[in-house]
C-alpha cells in the first residue's frame, strides 16, 4: 500500500467516523467539534487530489468560519449543556496533534512540484502547471461559471434580508 | 435573432429578463432602506415591484419577439434561449403580479407593513425564471435555492402568528432536506456524465457514456428532490401544514408560481438531459398515479377550505405529472396549458379565500360558505368557476387543460396514466362540488355570516383577472395552445441540429433576423 493509499484510507476513515458521532452525540457543541473532523479529513483527501486550493479553502472557510459561527449560534441559544463532552483529556489533544501534524505534512508534501508530478495523468496537476494552484479555481468561476456565482450572489443578498426581517426585533 | 452566448454582448442580452428584475430588485432594497414606516411605503413598494415585473415581461417579450435562439455552438451554455423559457417567465411574472395585487390590501388588513415582503416576490421570482430557464443543472439548483429562500421567509413574514412560525420551520427544514437530495443527486450525476449542462448530460448519454448505477442513483435523488419541490405523494407530507399556516396570498404564490416554477425545471432537466434515460418513465409513472390517488382521497376527508384546497394541490400535481410522464414530444404542448391554467384557477381560489376576513381565513370551513351566493352574488359565482375549473368542468380552461394531458398521455401509450387521471377527477368532485353546493343551495345561517368579507378593488381585479381568464382559455383555447406548442421543450438536441424552433417561431415573429 502506497503512501496516498494509506493517506487515503486513514482520512477516509476518519471523516466517515466523524460524520457519524456529529449524528449520533447527545451535546450540540461535540457534534459539532466532530464536524469539524469530518471537514478537516475532507481538507486532507482534497490534498490527495492535488486540490491544495481547495484543501485550503475548506480548512479556512468550513472549519474554520462556518463552524465558529455555528459553535456561536449553539452558545447563543445556550444549547450546550445537554450532555458531558465527549472529547478530553491528554489522548484527545494527542489526536489532535497528529491529525493536524499530518495535514500539515500532506498540505508541505502536496505544495511541492515534484509530489504533483508524481501522478501523472492527474488532471488536476496539468492544470495546476497551466493556470497555478489559484487559477485552477478561479478561471472557471469567472468564465464558464459566471453566471452562477453572480447568481449565488444575489442569493446571499436574499438569505441576508430575509434573516433580517425574521429576526430584527422591530422592523 | 441567433445570440452567440460566448460573446459577452449576446450573453447579457440573453440574460436581458433577468438583468432587469435584478437591477430593479436593488432599486427596491434602496428605496425600502428609505421608507419602509407607514402603509403608503408598502403601497409605494408594491407599486415598484409591480413595475419591475411589467418591465421584465416586456424584456422578455422583446426576446420573444425577436425570436432570439442561443447559436449552436457551446454546449455549456448556463442559460437556456427558448420559447419554453419565454412562456414560463411570463407565467411567474404573471404570478407574482396577482400576488403583489393581492398582497396590499392584505398586509394593511393583517398590519404586515413589511415592505421587504414586495422584495423577496422579486427574488422569489428572479429564482423562478432561473429555474425555468436554467440549463445548466447548478443554476436551476440556485434558482431553486434563491425561490425557497424567498419564500421561507414569506411563510413566516407574519410574526406573530404562531401557525406562521409552524408553517415557516417546516418548510424550511423540509426544503432544506429536499434540496440536499438535489444537490447529492446533481453531484452523482456529475460523477456518471462529468458535467452539468443539460445538453451536455444528454450528449454524454446518448454516447452511452455513464449509464450506469451512479446516474441511476443520481437520477433517483434529484426525483426525490425535485418530488418535494413539486408536492409529489409520498413527498408531500409538509404541504397541509405550509399552505394552512402561511399568509392566504403567499399561500397562492406557493400553490402557483412556486409549484409551476419546480414543474417548468423538472420538465426541462428530464426532457432535455435524460430523455434517453428509460428508468425515469417508470418511476414518474408511479409517482403520478401515487399522488393523483392519495391527493385526492385525503382531499375529500378535508372541512376546511384551506387545507381542501392545500390537497387539491397535491392532486393537481398529479395530473401535471401525467404530462410529464408523457415526455417532452406530445406533453410539453399540454403541460405549459394546464401550468397556465392551473395558476389561474390556484390564485383565484386563494384570493377568494383571503377575501373571508381578518385571521380567519384558516378556520373557513365549507359549511361556513353557505349562503354566500344570496349574499355576494359575483363572489360566489368566481369561486364556482374556478371549483368548476379545478375540477375540470367543460367550458373552463381546467378542462381543456386536462383533456390536451389526456391525449397527450394516451398518444404516448400511457392509457393506464390516463385512465387513473379521469377516475381521480370523477372523485374530486366530491370535494369541489360541495362548495359550490353550500354557497348556491343552502341557506345563510344567519345575516352576519358574511359580514367581514371585502375583497378590495385589487383583489377584485385580481379575480376578475383569473375568471376572465379561466372563462376566455375555457372557450378559445387556441392562442394559449399555439404558444404552449412553441414552447415546448424539444427533447434532446441532435448533435449539431440545435432546434428546429426558428421555422416555428417565424410565423409569429416577422421582425425576426
Amino acid at each position: 500500500m502506497s503512501l496516498t493509499q494509506l493517506v487515503f484510507w486513514t482520512f477516509s476513515a476518519l471523516a466517515v467516523v466523524g460524520a457519524a458521532m456529529c449524528i449520533t452525540r447527545r451535546s450540540p457543541v461535540a457534534s459539532a467539534l466532530w464536524l469539524v473532523q469530518t471537514l478537516f479529513s475532507l481538507a486532507a483527501l482534497f490534498v490527495v487530489l492535488d486540490a491544495q486550493f481547495i484543501a485550503v479553502l475548506q480548512v479556512l472557510v468550513y472549519a474554520g468560519a462556518i463552524m465558529v459561527l455555528f459553535l456561536f449560534v449553539i452558545m447563543l441559544l445556550n444549547l450546550g449543556r445537554a450532555g458531558p463532552s465527549d472529547l478530553k483529556g491528554p489522548a484527545g489533544l494527542a489526536v489532535a496533534t497528529l491529525l493536524g501534524g499530518l495535514l500539515f505534512f500532506q498540505l508541505l508534501r502536496g505544495a511541492t512540484p515534484s509530489a504533483a508530478g508524481t501522478r501523472g495523468g492527474n488532471v488536476m496537476a496539468q492544470l495546476q502547471e497551466e493556470q497555478g494552484i489559484v487559477g485552477a479555481v478561479a478561471r472557471p468561476l469567472f468564465s464558464q461559471y459566471l453566471i452562477p456565482f453572480e447568481i449565488t450572489s444575489v442569493l446571499l443578498l436574499a438569505a441576508i434580508v430575509g434573516a433580517v426581517v425574521l429576526a430584527k426585533r422591530k422592523l | 435573432m441567433i445570440l452567440d452566448l460566448s460573446s459577452s454582448r449576446d450573453l447579457l442580452l440573453a440574460l436581458l429578463p433577468e438583468l432587469v428584475l435584478t437591477a430593479w430588485s436593488l432599486v427596491l432594497l434602496l428605496l425600502i432602506a428609505w421608507r419602509h414606516r407607514t402603509a403608503a411605503d408598502l403601497r409605494l413598494a408594491g407599486c415598484v415591484t409591480l413595475a419591475a415585473l411589467a418591465s421584465t415581461a416586456g424584456a422578455v417579450w422583446w426576446l420573444w419577439w425577436h425570436a432570439a435562439r442561443a447559436a449552436p455552438t457551446p454546449l455549456a451554455a448556463m442559460i437556456a434561449v427558448d420559447d419554453f423559457r419565454f412562456v414560463t417567465d411570463w407565467l411567474f411574472l404573471g404570478a407574482a403580479a396577482l400576488t403583489v395585487l393581492l398582497s396590499f390590501n392584505y398586509l394593511e388588513r393583517e398590519q404586515l407593513l413589511i415592505p421587504e415582503y414586495h422584495a423577496l416576490i422579486v427574488f422569489a421570482t428572479l429564482g423562478m425564471m432561473l429555474m425555468g430557464g436554467g440549463d445548466d443543472l447548478i443554476v436551476v439548483f440556485l434558482g431553486l435555492e434563491l425561490l425557497s429562500v424567498s419564500v421561507y421567509v414569506l411563510a413566516g413574514i407574519n410574526r406573530k402568528s404562531a401557525a406562521g412560525a409552524e408553517a415557516a420551520f417546516k418548510y424550511f427544514l423540509l426544503g432544506a432536506f429536499a434540496s440536499s437530495f438535489l444537490l447529492y443527486g446533481i453531484a452523482l450525476v456529475y460523477g456518471a456524465t462529468g458535467t452539468t449542462g443539460l445538453r451536455a448530460i444528454a450528449a454524454q448519454v446518448g454516447a452511452g457514456a455513464g449509464g450506469g448505477t451512479m446516474l441511476a442513483i443520481g437520477l433517483a435523488l434529484l426525483l426525490i428532490g425535485f418530488g418535494f419541490k413539486v408536492a409529489a405523494v409520498p413527498f408531500h407530507m409538509w404541504v397541509p401544514d405550509v399552505y394552512d399556516g402561511s399568509p392566504t396570498p403567499v399561500t397562492a404564490y406557493m400553490a402557483s408560481g412556486v409549484k409551476a416554477a419546480a414543474f417548468a425545471a423538472l420538465f426541462r432537466v428530464l426532457g432535455e438531459a435524460f430523455s434517453a434515460v428509460a428508468a425515469w418513465h417508470e418511476i414518474v409513472w408511479w409517482l403520478a398515479v401515487a399522488t393523483m390517488v392519495v391527493g385526492n382521497l385525503i382531499a375529500l376527508a378535508q372541512r376546511a377550505v384551506k387545507r381542501m384546497l392545500a390537497y387539491s394541490s397535491v392532486a393537481h400535481a398529479g395530473y401535471l405529472l401525467v404530462a410529464v410522464a408523457a415526455g417532452p414530444g406530445p406533453g410539453s404542448a399540454a403541460f405549459l396549458f394546464y401550468l397556465v391554467a392551473y395558476t389561474l384557477m390556484t390564485l383565484g381560489a386563494f384570493a377568494l379565500l383571503a377575501a373571508k376576513g381578518r385571521q380567519g381565513e384558516r378556520d373557513v370551513l365549507i359549511d361556513d360558505l353557505a349562503g354566500l351566493a344570496t349574499r355576494h352574488p359575483w363572489l360566489a359565482f368566481a369561486l364556482a368557476v374556478c371549483m368548476l375549473s379545478l375540477l375540470g368542468f367543460p367550458g373552463t380552461a381546467g378542462f381543456i387543460g386536462k383533456w390536451y394531458i389526456l391525449a397527450a398521455a394516451t398518444s404516448a401509450g400511457q392509457g393506464g396514466l390516463a385512465a387513473a387521471l379521469v377516475l381521480t377527477s370523477v372523485i374530486s368532485a366530491g370535494y369541489y362540488l360541495p362548495v359550490i353546493m353550500a354557497m348556491y343551495m343552502k341557506p345563510e345561517p344567519s345575516a352576519e355570516a358574511h359580514v367581514g368579507m371585502r375583497l378590495g378593488r385589487l383583489g377584485y381585479a385580481v379575480v376578475t383577472v383569473c375568471v376572465a381568464g379561466l372563462l376566455f382559455f375555457g372557450v378559445r383555447p387556441n392562442r394559449l395552445l399555439d404558444l404552449a406548442r412553441t414552447g415546448g421543450v424539444a427533447g434532446p438536441p441532435a448533435p449539431e441540429a440545435i432546434p428546429a424552433a426558428p421555422a416555428v417561431s417565424a410565423a409569429h415573429a416577422p421582425t425576426a433576423r
